[in-house]
C-alpha cells in the first residue's frame, strides 16, 4: 500500500520469482533427484492455491472483529493463523499426490509424463467445474489478512522469502542425505536400486509427494499474492515455466533451481521495459517478446550448456566421451 | 527346519508367450559353498537368475529361502496393504462427497455419502485383492525384500549407478539406513550420522579391499568394465548378504584382476558366505564352484562336482551343439 512505483514492481517480482523458486525446488526433487517425469506442477499449485482460499473462505461473521493481531485468515468465522493456512495446503497437495501416485508412479518415465499431463488438466477442470467447491470459471476469493497491512507486498515478501529458505533448508538436508542417495539411485536405474534392497515405489512415493506438497505450499503463497484466484492462474502452460526454470538452471541442483527461477522473472518481465529505450516498439510487442526470448534463452541452453547453469554435466548428458 | 538348505528351488517354470525359458528346474545351495550355474546361451540361467532375485515371478514351482518361500517373503508389509485400502476409501469416499454435493446442501446426508463411499471403496479394494490372489494366483515381484532377507545379485552387464560416484555406490547398499527415512534426516537423528559414519569406514574398507581407492570420487559410470565388476561385487559386500547371485563376475576383467576377484570370492566363502555364480568362462568356474548345476534348454542336464560335469557326455554334446 505503502510502496509505489518501482520500488512495488520490484518487490512484486521478486515475490513472485520466490514463488516460482519454490515450485522450481518442488520440481527439482521429483525430477532432478528422482527422475520423476512431472507435468503436473500447475495442478498441485492450484490444489494449494484452492485449499488456502478454501480455508480463507469468508464467512458470514468476520473473525477479525474478535480483535486478533494480523496473519490470520478467516476460515468460516474461524480464525487460523497464516501458518497453518499454508500448511493445511501443503497436506492437501501431499493427499492428493499420493492418490495420484499410486496408479502413476509404477509407470515408466515417460509414461509417467503423459498420464500427469493428463491429470493436471483433470484437476484443473475440477476446478472449473466444481463450483460448490472452487467458485468455478468466476473463481474464488481469498480472505487475505495481509491486505490490511500497511507494507502488504512487502510482508508477502517477506513471507516468500521465509518460506523459500525453510524450502531450500529442507530440500538441500534432503538430497544430500542417504535418503538423496536412494532417490538418485531411482534416477540412474530403478532396477538396481531394487537390487540393492531399496522400496522403489515407496520413495518415488516419498519424492512425488515431497516435491508436490512444497508445490502446494507456492500455491498458498500465490492465493494470498492474488487475492482472488480463478482456475486460469492453474493453465498447463505454467508448469513449463517451471519446466523451464529447473533446465536453466540446472536439474539436480536446488540452488540452480532458484537462479532458475530468478532469471525466468527476468525473460517473463524484463521485455515489457524494452519499448521503455526501443522507441518504435509497442508495449504489447515488447511484452510478447518474452515468449521468443524464453524460446531462444532454452534453445542456447539446451544446446551449448544442456546441464544448466548449476547443473553436473555427468548427469544430463547421455554421452560424455 | 535345520535340514533346509539356504536355498530351496523345486520345479520353477517360466514362459513367454509361447516360449519355454526355464522348465521345471530343481537345486539346492548349502550354506558357506560356490555352486555354479552353467549352460550355453538360451539355457534359461539368467531366467533363474532373475527368479531367485524375485526379479520374476515363476509360473510354477516355488523358491525357499531359509525354508520360506520367496513369494512370502515378498508379500507387502501390512503398512503398505492398510496404506492401499485407505486409499481406495479415500477416492471413493471423496467421489461420494462430490456426488452428494451436487445435488443437496444438507451437511448431514453428503457425510453419510462421503462414509458409504468409503466403505465401498475399502471393500472394493479388499475385494479385487482377495480375487487376485486366491482365484487368479497373482504373484508378487518385489525384489527388494528379497534383498534384504539376504539374497542379492549383481547383473550380467554391469548396471552402475552412473551419476553417483564410486563412494557413493557402496553407500547406498548396507541395509536399514536411518538416513533413507529423510523425517529423521530433517530431525537430525543422531542414529543418521552415526550410521552414516560407520558406513563410511567399511566403505572405505571396501575400497581398499578391491583396489579402487583412487577412483573413489570419480563417477561410476567413468569406470572400466572390469572396475564396474569390482565395484559391483563391493556393492554387494557392503550390504553383507548370506548368498550373493553373481551373473558373470569376470565377463571383460583382465585376467590379473580376476585373479584377485576370484580370490576375493574364496576368502568370502571361507567367512561364510554363499555364491552361486553364472560363468561362462569354463576355467573359472570349475575351478571356483564346488558343485556345478548345468542347464540346456530351460532345464537342468546334471548336477555335480566338476570332474563328473567335465566328464559328462550330454554336457559336451550340449556345448557342442549335439
Amino acid at each position: 500500500m505503502a510502496l509505489s512505483g518501482p520500488a512495488a514492481f520490484l518487490v512484486s517480482m521478486l515475490t513472485l520469482g520466490g514463488i516460482y523458486a519454490i515450485l522450481a525446488i518442488g520440481l527439482n526433487i521429483q525430477w532432478g533427484q528422482t527422475g520423476l517425469f512431472n507435468i503436473s506442477v500447475a495442478a498441485f499449485w492450484g490444489i494449494g492455491a484452492y485449499t488456502a482460499a478454501l480455508v480463507s473462505k469468508v464467512g458470514g461473521e468476520t473473525a477479525f472483529s474478535w480483535g486478533l493481531p494480523f496473519l490470520w485468515v478467516d476460515v468460516v468465522g474461524f480464525p487460523i493463523p497464516i501458518p497453518v493456512a499454508v500448511i493445511l495446503a501443503a497436506i492437501v497437495s501431499g493427499v492428493v499426490a499420493v492418490l495420484i501416485g499410486i496408479p502413476t508412479l509404477r509407470l515408466r518415465t515417460d509414461y509417467l509424463a503423459i498420464a500427469s499431463l493428463g491429470l493436471a488438466e483433470t484437476i484443473r477442470l475440477i476446478f472449473l467445474n466444481e463450483g460448490w467447491l472452487t467458485g468455478g470459471g468466476t473463481g474464488s476469493t481469498v480472505s487475505n489478512p495481509l491486505v490490511d497491512l500497511q507494507y502488504t507486498n512487502l510482508t508477502l515478501l517477506v513471507i516468500t522469502l521465509v518460506v523459500l529458505g525453510i524450502v531450500y533448508w529442507l530440500a538441500e538436508t534432503g538430497v544430500q542425505s542417504p535418503w538423496g542417495r536412494a532417490l538418485e539411485a531411482i534416477r540412474d536405474d530403478e532396477e538396481v536400486a531394487q537390487a540393492l534392497g531399496k522400496n522403489t515405489f515407496s520413495l518415488k512415493m516419498q519424492a512425488f509427494v515431497i516435491g508436490s506438497m512444497i508445490m502446494g505450499v507456492a500455491g498458498a503463497l500465490t492465493a494470498l499474492r492474488l487475492n482472488y484466484i480463478t482456475p486460469f492462474e492453474f493453465i498447463p502452460e505454467f508448469t513449463f515455466y517451471v519446466w523451464i526454470a529447473v533446465i536453466v538452471g540446472g536439474s539436480g541442483s536446488n540452488r540452480g533451481a532458484i537462479i532458475g527461477a530468478g532469471f525466468l522473472m527476468v525473460l517473463l518481465e524484463g521485455p515489457r521495459f524494452l519499448s521503455d529505450f526501443l522507441p518504435g516498439l509497442s508495449g504489447s510487442v515488447a511484452a510478447d517478446l518474452r515468449f521468443l526470448l524464453i524460446g531462444l534463452v532454452l534453445m542456447l541452453v539446451v544446446t551449448y550448456r544442456p546441464q544448466g547453469f548449476l547443473g553436473d554435466k555427468q548427469l544430463m548428458t547421455e554421452d560424455n566421451t | 527346519m535345520s535340514d533346509e538348505p539356504l536355498l530351496a528351488v523345486d520345479g520353477i517354470e517360466k514362459h513367454f508367450g509361447g516360449i519355454t525359458a526355464v522348465d521345471g528346474v530343481e537345486f539346492e545351495i548349502e550354506e558357506g559353498t560356490i555352486v555354479g550355474l552353467i549352460g550355453p546361451n538360451g539355457a534359461g540361467k539368467t531366467t533363474t537368475f532373475k527368479m531367485l532375485g524375485g526379479f520374476l515371478p515363476p509360473d510354477a514351482g516355488e523358491i525357499r529361502y531359509r525354508g520360506t518361500d520367496l513369494q512370502d517373503i515378498m508379500q507387502p508389509s501390512r503398512a503398505e496393504k492398510s496404506y492401499f485400502t485407505g486409499s481406495a476409501a479415500l477416492v471413493a469416499g471423496l467421489g461420494g462427497l462430490a456426488l452428494a454435493s451436487q445435488s443437496t446442501p444438507s451437511t448431514a446426508i453428503q457425510a453419510g455419502a462421503a462414509a458409504v463411499g468409503a466403505g465401498a471403496g475399502l471393500g472394493a479394494y479388499r475385494g479385487q485383492e482377495i480375487l487376485k490372489t486366491r482365484h487368479f494366483g497373482h504373484k508378487y515381484s518385489r525384489p527388494f525384500q528379497v534383498s534384504r532377507a539376504g539374497m542379492m545379485r549383481t547383473f550380467q552387464i554391469t548396471r552402475e549407478l552412473e551419476g553417483l560416484t564410486v563412494f557413493e555406490n557402496l553407500l547406498l547398499s548396507p541395509k536399514n539406513q536411518p538416513g533413507e527415512n529423510v523425517l529423521k534426516t530433517w530431525m537430525r537423528f543422531n542414529s543418521v550420522t552415526e550410521t552414516e559414519a560407520a558406513n563410511h569406514e567399511r566403505a572405505e574398507e571396501v575400497l581398499d579391499l578391491l583396489d579402487l581407492e583412487h577412483l573413489r570420487d570419480e563417477y561410476a559410470g567413468n569406470l572400466s568394465g572390469g572396475q564396474r565388476k569390482l565395484l559391483e561385487l563391493g556393492r554387494v559386500l557392503m550390504a553383507d548378504p548370506d548368498l550373493i547371485l553373481l551373473d558373470e563376475p569376470v565377463a571383460g576383467v583382465n585376467p590379473t584382476l580376476s585373479k584377485t576377484l576370484l580370490a576375493r570370492i574364496r576368502d568370502l566363502r571361507d567367512q561364510g558366505y554363499t555364491f552361486c555364480i553364472v560363468e561362462h568362462d569354463m576355467d573359472v568356474i570349475m575351478n571356483l564352484s564346488e558343485r556345478i548345476i548345468v542347464m540346456h534348454q530351460g532345464q537342468k542336464l546334471m548336477e555335480g562336482t566338476p570332474e563328473e560335469v567335465q566328464g559328462n557326455q550330454r554336457v559336451i554334446d550340449a556345448y557342442l551343439g549335439g
